[in-house]
């Protein structure tokens, strides 16, 4: 029945959701058919509901096939009469890791955790300990087997959570969009761990994903999409037909969008190898007849970088003049024409306790309106506390916040003290005038949230009325604003942010993830802050999804001209998107400015363990080689713009090198 | 609040945070008994003696033993005043003829149910609360109580649920407070108004946090599933709980001196209750 050359084998699989009304949904894998080998390492992309998932599900049997055949292992899954134990040893088999870290990991301590699969297949002791301690010690996570998982870092957990499936001695891991809350370091962790599973342990593996860069780690692609077989091949196979790639919500790796603009505007590059930066870089090498390939440098030589300031033509986009200018104050002390500013600002956590810790230190940073300013660094470099500072969220334990120049965390005795002489308040007496004050203070801090508006990470998750429309409404109520105000408000807010009439109605429980993220931005929006603040706003979504929330807040933007915020750990988006980056790195701020000088920093921002943009990565394996190119490259456009002019001057010849080398 | 530990365990090492789990609580019993054993003078010195040498060796700070009676300080002072002012016995304290009236007996029973309680309180913390983390807790409780699988309760769920509970107490808890922060971003007003209005402002965050909660324990579901959870049969244990000479000696100690006080108790030294 199965080809026995194969580990996975599914002919004409097909799967449907039971609907509402219990008779099946439209079909969420059509006519699948495919095989997989034993040690092969696949990566299945596709978009948010695209069916990568169910498909994972269905090789473990969450979910059972609705008709066609599926085999793993020579175990024929669509056996209706598949006993309690052949279900056990085939999920021994093939095991399972999820999206997100925390709801997977069942036990208070690290080892309990890893010992609960082989716990619950009967595994005795000593057997039991040694396989514990194999799983921990083969991800990594020896030094915290008796850690508490919550004080792990994601990429930690998930990699506990992979020592779990480690310890029942599977054949097989499907990894279920398992780096997607991850940062890039995390990131890293887990697929590095995936490489090692796959090469040394010959592990089969499936990679669910949408991330391009790491479906080109894998030794085979398949595309998925609405429920079928999209493309099946290399990663340059599937890569090298990007326009179908986009079709479907999908975004190829930025190197090879650049190999593609170069062919697309006649610089020849035949040749294969367009999936990873290296490739890439034998490729443009050859082309532009540099020397013979060279390790790539490491990150810490790179460290030394001459900061470019040779970047003359770099300047922001227009509209945004008064960025040059605030670029100076930040760094200076005039801090005229700052929206806000931080000055010398601190936060600890749990101040006074033994479980103190520092989360900002000498932090000062100015943000410019009219402007879109980046906030970058890992997970716990204190991002996402500077964020709760910027709106009065959190009071900072040194240095103050300045909205328009004003303190925003003003003391009574403060105010008293700068208030008391202006005109309203002198005529008063000193009582009135303390209660006056102390009046305005509270209107002023109950304003900040108005003023500062802030989206944190996965609102998603704080929608909680009836319709979409109430939710929209939640914040301009709460300012107290007339009917026909909040519905105007709401109604520009649901444009804004990409969110369609008809939904306004609806019960925003009954829409996708990313539609939701959009109606919880619209919520922000609708109380027209003067300051937008975005927590990670693309974190989770697939790339047809990130395009358009950046492209919405880069127009929102533009439109209002307000101040905006992005805080992220995407290298990538912060150099498409924003003027102005800010990086900061175990609490402190370590490289602030235009984003020209920011990325021309590359050595450093790798060293704090941030992913440097693919094709910066890309043009430093070229310097390394000798290519007469600037260091602070950091989009595809640019790249595209410094490498045509070399290339289509020597393009014949290149292609006839490319061919002599191979 | 990632660093706050859950519960009132108090890290350090010391022969009670040593001793098996079961051992502790059924010490803890044995102990409880005895105090209710107790019911003249000499006891009460010698269980408060015994009680501070367990402070002594849990090496908890007496400070924070203490702190465990503010909860029931109230009960407490009521139940002495009534003890001392209603009382009757034969040794009158106060002059004949007031209307308040006193006697010795009242104040002796008020001292013995004040010394009762604290050692109670005191003993269950340094036997249990104190020294034992809530995990290793609901582990001796399921193997103390795992005879009841007999006639059909489900000893091993429960202690699953406790278990699951305890691991998502400090998610739910970080999770909670990021919904009240990004709806104050949105001008909810929580401090403001009286307890109907206060509790309203709530919905923003319950509703929220309950269907992350319902996610969440849809996605542990699967998660346990594919590891090949089916219930308690079959179940092997990574840390298996043993007796050691310790903890048999530890239960030992315990009865003895259970069955001490009983002895010394009908020797009726010191006024009795």
């Amino acid at each position: 029945m199965s080809d026995t050359q194969s580990y996975i084998h599914a002919a004409h699989l097909c799967f449907s959701y039971e609907g509402r009304n219990g008779e099946p949904d439209s079909p969420a894998l059509r006519d699948v058919s495919l095989d997989i080998a034993r040690g092969e390492y696949v990566a299945i992309l596709g978009h948010n509901g695209s069916g990568k998932s169910t498909f994972a599900k269905l090789l473990n049997l969450i979910l059972e096939p609705t008709s066609g055949e599926l085999t793993v292992g020579g175990t024929d899954l669509t056996n209706p009469d598949m006993t309690e134990e052949e279900l056990m040893r085939h999920r021994r088999r093939v095991g399972m890791v999820f999206q997100n870290p925390d709801n997977q990991l069942v036990a208070t301590l690290v080892e309990e955790d890893v010992a609960f699969g082989p716990e619950n297949l009967g595994v005795p002791q000593p057997e039991l300990r040694r396989r514990v301690d194999d799983a921990l010690a083969t991800v990594g996570m020896t030094a915290y087997a008796r850690q508490e998982p919550h004080r792990l870092s994601g990429g930690q957990k998930q990699r506990v959570a992979i020592a779990g499936i480690l310890a029942m001695m599977p054949e097989c891991i499907v990894f279920d969009e398992s780096t997607a809350m991850l940062d890039p370091a995390g990131r890293r962790e887990v697929l590095d761990t995936i490489r090692t599973l796959n090469r040394e342990r010959g592990m089969t593996v499936l990679n669910i994903t949408h991330y391009m860069n790491e479906a080109a780690e894998a030794d085979r692609v398949i595309v998925i999409n609405d429920g079928g077989i999209l493309m099946d091949g290399s990663p340059d196979e599937v890569f090298s037909r990007r326009d179908a790639l986009r079709a479907v919500g999908l975004e190829v790796p930025q190197c090879t969008e650049l190999i593609h603009r170069l062919r697309a505007a006649g610089a020849g590059l035949e040749g294969t190898g367009i999936s990873t930066p290296a490739g890439c870089a034998a490729l443009l090498g050859r082309a532009l007849g540099l020397p013979g390939e060279q390790e790539p440098p490491a990150a810490a030589s790179a460290a030394e970088e001459p900061p470019a300031g040779t970047a003359g033509d770099a300047s922001c986009p227009a509209g945004t003049t008064d960025c040059a200018d605030a670029a100076a104050d930040a760094a200076g002390e005039d801090a005229a024409g700052a929206k806000l500013r931080l000055e010398h600002v601190g936060f600890v956590y749990g101040a006074g306790t033994p479980f103190a810790q520092t989360a900002l230190e000498d932090v000062s940073l100015c943000i410019p309106a009219g402007c879109i300013t980046g906030v970058i660094g890992h997970t716990g470099s204190g991002k996402s506390t500077m964020m709760q500072l910027l709106n009065g969220l959190a009071k900072p334990a040194g240095g103050k916040v300045y909205l328009d120049g004003n303190d925003i965390n003003l003391t009574l005795r403060e105010a008293l003290e700068s208030l008391r002489t202006q005109p309203q308040y002198a005529s008063l007496s000193q009582r009135a005038a303390k209660k006056a004050i102390r009046a305005e203070l509270v209107r002023r801090r109950r304003e900040l949230c108005f003023r500062v508006g802030l989206v944190m990470q996965y609102p998603e998750y704080q929608l909680f009325e009836e319709t979409v429309y109430q939710d929209i409404a939640f914040g301009p109520k709460n300012m107290g604003l007339s009917p026909e105000e909040i519905d105007a408000r709401v109604r520009d807010a649901a444009a804004f942010a990409g969110v369609e009439e008809d939904w306004l109605q609806r019960s925003p429980f009954d829409l996708s993830g990313g539609q939701k993220r959009r109606v919880a931005i619209a919520g922000v929006i609708a109380m027209r802050p003067e300051v937008l603040v975005l927590d990670e706003p693309a974190a989770g979504l697939d790339p047809r999804g990130r395009t358009r929330i950046f492209e919405r807040i880069c127009a929102y933007q533009k439109q209002t001209g307000s101040a905006v915020v992005i805080v992220s750990h995407s290298m990538e988006d912060m150099a498409q998107y924003c003027d102005r980056v800010a990086v900061l790195s175990g609490a402190h701020l370590i490289l602030r400015g235009s984003r020209e000088e920011v990325f021309s920093h590359t050595g450093l921002l790798e060293q704090v363990g941030l992913d440097i943009p693919q094709v910066t990565h890309l043009v430093r394996l070229l310097r390394a080689r000798g290519a007469d190119l600037p260091a602070n490259v950091y989009t595809v456009d640019r790249a595209a713009e410094l490498l045509l002019p070399r290339l289509t001057g020597r393009a014949g010849q290149g292609g006839a090198g490319a061919h002599s080398n191979n | 609040m990632k660093n706050i530990a859950f519960g009132q365990y108090y890290p350090a090492d010391s022969v009670l945070h040593r001793m098996d789990p079961r051992a502790k609580l059924i010490a803890a019993i044995l102990y409880i008994v005895s105090i209710f054993l107790c019911s003249n003078a000499l006891c009460f010195v010698v269980l408060a003696l015994s009680a501070v040498l367990l402070v002594l060796l849990s090496r908890i700070p007496l400070r924070l033993v203490l702190r465990t009676l503010r909860p029931v300080i109230f009960i407490l002072a009521f139940t002495c005043l009534i003890n001392i002012f209603f009382t009757k016995g034969e040794h009158l304290l106060t002059p004949a003829g007031w209307r308040v009236q006193i006697y010795a007996e009242g104040l002796w029973n008020a001292l013995f149910i004040l010394l009762r309680i604290t050692i109670l309180l005191a003993a269950t913390g340094v036997f249990l609360t104190f020294t034992t983390t809530p995990i290793a807790l609901t582990d001796a409780l399921e193997q103390l109580l795992s005879p009841l699988k007999k006639i059909r309760v489900p000893v091993h769920e429960m202690a699953m649920i406790v278990t699951i509970a305890l691991r998502f107490i400090p998610l739910l808890t970080e999770e909670t407070e990021k919904i009240m922060n990004a709806q104050k971003a949105r001008g909810a007003d929580f401090q403001s108004g009286g307890l109907v209005r206060r509790a309203r402002a709530l919905l923003p965050v319950f509703i929220p946090l309950l269907g992350s909660a319902m996610k969440r324990a849809d996605e542990l579901a699967e998660a346990m599933d594919c590891r090949c959870y089916h219930g308690g049969n079959g179940r092997t244990r990574l840390h298996v709980l043993r007796f050691r000479a310790t903890d048999v000696a530890a239960m030992l100690l315990v009865t003895a001196f259970g069955v001490g006080v009983f002895f010394l108790n009908r020797l009726g030294i010191g006024y009795t209750m």
